[in-house]
């Protein structure tokens, strides 16, 4: 019999879900650009090898969303909860995140290279060399947050919190941060070469313990 | 990964300096090739094996030995033809200097000098999957040199062949997570 939920090499694009379940899919070579998902519920979401570009969500959940070689490029996503995402190996490059949570993902090796993310919260994930390069942050909340060799150069951080966040070995070169907080976060080998900060304030965290603050401009000690 | 339609494609966690290596293969022919061969482990094997690929060529970026400690253990299981710049591995049957083409099944690779890193640096730049850029460039960063003068040309090499590429193009470095060259163009705080 069939697996439906079982899709290799199959072209699904241009799905449209809305105000649907949908559990344990099992994607491999596949195609899944294009979907557009509005207040629905995604579950035990397996992507292997899969494209996933161009989606559109509004109001859903995600629960163990898997990604492992995937291409997910040039999505909006507004109102939406990630919970125990896991990516490895894969693109999520020029997307954009509105009013999302990030609940306890885990990601390698993976790239949100010029994404903005806006009044969203990141809590409780484990990152280890994730790029994060040229991405806009407005509003948004990292707790909790633990990261290895996570990658921000040239970043720019607006109204952001890092609270409770462990940011060793963090990479926050020529990065910007305006009216930003730090809140009982470390900073073991964190790099800020040339990063610019105005009217940010570090409460129970020493900046001290970065690696390279050399060229950081507008410290307030 | 699903970059182009006919592509089998994989990263591997290679060798002691954990670099990453890359297998791309054509899904019919199944004809294959391997960038940087940091290592051989069981992964590699038994996806060689599952996807039934038969490796045919082994590029290196430059001849570092992070970036070619598996070349032994490849060369005694598939009979691959080496492609590398001037005098980077000693194994290479095909000297590369930047410019030449280079088919696999279907295919083009366009060999890019990314000089800098070490003096024969190769980018190798495919249209339909991205280009791998060794250590010449990294997200966010760049990889290190010997002299100010080295690292001038490698910076100036990656401007002029590796950011004049498309900025969608996919970018497969030696360490590190993957980017793009738009992401890189517009984020590298080395290229500022």
């Amino acid at each position: 019999m069939p697996d439906d939920n079982a899709w290799e090499n199959r072209d699904v694009s241009g799905r449209l879900v809305m105000e649907e379940s949908l559990d344990d899919i099992r994607a491999a070579g596949s195609d899944l650009s294009g979907w557009r998902i509005w207040r629905s519920t995604i579950k035990t979401f397996n992507l292997n090898d899969c494209r996933f570009n161009n989606c559109w969500a509004h109001e859903s959940q995600w629960r163990e969303l898997t990604f492992d070689h995937c291409l997910c490029r040039y999505g909006f996503y507004s109102q939406c909860t990630f919970n125990k995402m896991s990516a490895e190996s894969s693109f999520f490059n020029d997307s954009h995140f509105v009013d999302c949570r990030f609940e306890g993902s885990v990601g390698e090796l993976n790239s949100f290279g010029l994404c903005g993310f806006e009044n969203c919260r990141w809590s409780g994930s484990r990152l280890s060399e994730v790029s994060f390069i040229g991405t806009r942050w407005r509003g948004c909340l990292l707790e909790g947050e633990s990261y290895s060799f996570v990658r921000f150069p040239s970043a720019v951080f607006v109204q952001a919190r890092f609270v409770d966040c462990n940011l060793r070995k963090a990479i926050f070169r020529r990065a910007v941060f305006v009216a930003c907080r730090f809140e009982n976060c470390r900073l073991k080998e964190a790099v800020f070469h040339n990063a610019r900060f105005v009217d940010t304030v570090f409460e129970g965290t020493d900046i001290h313990e970065a690696a390279n603050l050399e060229g950081a401009e507008g410290l307030q000690w | 990964m699903v970059i182009a339609d006919n592509l089998i494609f994989r990263r591997f966690t290679l060798g002691f300096a954990r670099i990453n290596g890359y297998l791309l293969a054509e899904r019919e022919s199944r004809q294959g090739v391997f960038i940087d061969p940091g290592g051989y482990n069981d992964l590699v094997a038994s996806f060689i094996e599952e996807h039934q690929i038969e490796l045919r060529h082994i590029f290196f970026t430059h001849g570092h030995i992070d970036h070619m400690a598996g070349l032994e253990e490849f060369r005694r299981r598939y009979a691959v033809r080496c492609c590398a710049g001037k005098e980077e591995v000693r194994a290479a049957s095909r000297i590369l200097h930047g410019g030449e083409r280079i088919e696999l099944a279907g295919f083009n690779f366009t060999a890019l000098s990314t000089a800098g890193h070490t003096p024969g640096g190769i980018s190798y730049y495919c249209r339909k999957v991205g280009v791998f850029t060794g250590d010449a460039l990294f997200s966010g960063s760049v990889g290190g040199t010997g002299s100010a003068l080295e690292g001038q040309l490698q910076l100036e090499q990656v401007r002029r062949n590796i950011f004049s590429l498309p900025d969608e193009t996919l970018v497969f470095p030696g360490h590190g997570p993957l980017t793009t060259v738009a992401a890189e163009r517009y984020g590298n705080p080395f290229f500022s």
